[in-house]
């Protein structure tokens, strides 16, 4: 290890395994909450998520908690306006979110609405702008890739600028994350597939980033064992509850390590393709690492290297000659990739999702604008983002 | 030994902002960040408690130095979090990719935009350190449409 500096937080509480979210009353009790407001969205109404939700308050004589449900998928500066308002109108004391990243995220962004006194999230932007403690908060992810319930960032939609805005702050991270298998068993394979590997990113940047640190590379590290080993397990069989459950550890995991290193240029150009077009962060991502690892070869490789035996097994890497071992890497994530586009359809291609060509131009200056450009080991330009898109088309 | 850091700061702070303002206006790159920012565009460069800040105001195709007040409104605001970071990054010790990385210091605003300075910053630092200095400190060399001699004349005399 170096003598670089680094800083490391990690303050929230997790709840791992069956049943967890039957604890909540009790955690609830601990920060002496009585009147959460909850944060979802219709669909986790009808497939029954909330109510799983529902009856562990109830047991825990937390009865009649405000409900929003309206959260879209790609969460934006006004929902999070919108739901701050009802919280103060309904006197509320916590905020419970229970959904995707997108759900997360808003309450993040609710959270950070009410913490400043600010009407609008848009007058708190920046890193580390939150110095205050925050409303207390309680995360229950549907899915198994954003990490958002471990980490400090908030990515929320300008829809007047189609831009995707990062807001960080460490106080940002939850005081309590629970991972229930119940809530991801009913996620569909192209979901699960495209989630996990944005946990696989998350994971992979966090280790190869600038901002790396030792202790983040350990959860990066642990997190895409968990993922090489069960993702494709679980995009086959979505019952199979201990593979469900390892990649909510892993995506709590990689979420701590990037929390704590950050993520590089899949995430930058990935922000930028959600914010334009709309690309689910979880194809885009998928589409976007090999390429992006090819470019960042030069400066990284070694470190890929480091990760092929997750990939591979231990025998495997030590056959492989060490200048070797960072290009494998790259190849065994492609055919990751060619396998979960056969057993859950994840596109791999830009082209086959819709993107237009006559967007790059918009890509590109939001992507070398994004926070995560930053540090990435190499600069993330605008040719090299358009031979990225190009390549990736 | 901290007053004479300060004293070599606020030297450095001075050619910096000096250099930025002409970097700004001489080259076409450094232009271009700030072009689409709307007159009035407030950047403030500060260090948490009493370090050294300096103020710049977006003009037309320039950047304006300006005397910073504590009511002043801002766009954007980088904070240090102690002086000798920025120390490190005035005197070439350390690129801001590498301070924003360690979490030295802590951006009230647009994120977005401050990509842009520090690009912009890096374009100054290409001009007015030597070689050995920002190559230690840059990833990439970005594309520089002037030259130093101009920048550094600009930066010393103010010449247009």
């Amino acid at each position: 290890m170096n003598s670089e500096y680094f800083e490391y937080q990690n303050r929230g509480k997790l709840l791992s395994g069956k049943n967890a979210i039957d604890h909540i009353a009790y955690e609830l009790n601990n920060m002496m909450c009585k009147k959460p407001l909850i944060i979802t969205d219709k669909m986790l109404v009808k497939f029954g998520h909330v109510n799983i939700l529902l009856k562990a308050l109830k047991e825990g004589d937390i009865d009649n908690p405000f409900i929003y449900d309206d959260v879209p998928a790609d969460s934006s500066v006004e929902v999070c306006n919108a739901i701050a308002s009802i919280y103060r109108e309904n006197e509320c004391d916590c905020l419970i979110a229970l959904g995707g990243g997108s759900v997360l995220d808003t309450s993040k962004g609710v959270n950070l609405t009410l913490s400043s006194g600010a009407d609008n999230l848009l007058d708190i932007m920046g890193l580390g702008i939150i110095q205050r403690k925050t409303v207390p908060s309680i995360m229950i992810p549907t899915t198994s890739g954003t990490g958002s319930e471990a980490t400090l960032v908030a990515v929320i939609a300008d829809k007047l600028q189609n831009v995707k805005m990062e807001f960080i702050s460490y106080n940002l991270v939850p005081d309590v994350a629970i991972l229930d298998p119940r809530m991801t068993l009913t996620l569909p394979p192209k979901l699960t597939a495209a989630t996990g590997f944005d946990a696989l990113v998350h994971a992979i940047e966090a280790y190869t980033c600038k901002q790396k640190n030792p202790i983040s590379d350990v959860f990066a590290i642990r997190a895409i064992k968990f993922i090489c080993d069960n993702l494709i397990r679980g995009v086959v069989d979505g019952k199979d509850e201990d593979a469900r459950l390892a990649l909510a550890n892993a995506s709590y995991m990689a979420g701590t390590a990037f929390s704590n290193s950050m993520v590089g240029m899949v995430h930058a150009i990935g922000h930028a393709l959600g914010g334009v077009c709309h690309l689910p962060h979880g194809y885009a991502m998928s589409i976007l690492l090999p390429y992006c690892m090819e470019y960042n070869y030069d400066a990284v490789g070694n470190l890929y290297g480091e990760l092929l035996q997750y990939f591979v097994g231990i025998e495997e890497t030590a056959v492989t000659p060490r200048n070797e071992r960072g290009k494998r890497c790259i190849e065994e994530i492609r055919e990751m990739l060619k396998k979960l586009n056969e057993v859950g359809g994840l596109p791999i291609r830009l082209r086959d999702v819709n993107v237009s060509k006559d967007d790059f131009e918009k890509i590109v200056e939001n992507a070398i604008n994004d926070g995560a450009a930053i540090v990435n080991y190499r600069n993330v330009s605008k040719e090299a983002v358009l031979a990225i898109l190009n390549q990736a088309y | 030994m901290v007053w004479i850091k300060k004293i070599i700061i606020w030297f450095i702070a001075k050619i910096i902002g000096r250099g930025l303002q002409a970097t700004v206006r001489m080259d076409y790159n450094a232009r271009e960040e700030i072009i689409k920012w709307k007159d009035g565009y407030t950047i403030v460069i500060d260090t948490y408690k009493n370090g050294p800040k300096i103020c710049f105001v977006k003009q037309g195709n320039s950047l304006l130095k300006k005397k910073y007040q504590d009511d002043m409104k801002t766009d954007i605001r980088i904070i240090f979090k102690y002086t000798n970071i920025v120390y490190e990054i005035f005197t070439g010790q350390i690129g801001l990719d590498k301070a924003y990385a360690q979490n030295r210091m802590i951006v009230k605003g647009d994120i977005f935009q401050t990509l842009k300075i520090v690009r912009m910053f890096y374009i100054c630092e290409c001009y007015l350190f030597p070689k050995f200095i920002w190559k230690k400190i840059i990833t990439e060399k970005p594309k520089l449409t002037s030259n130093t001699f101009n920048i550094y004349m600009a930066t010393i005399f103010g010449l247009k």
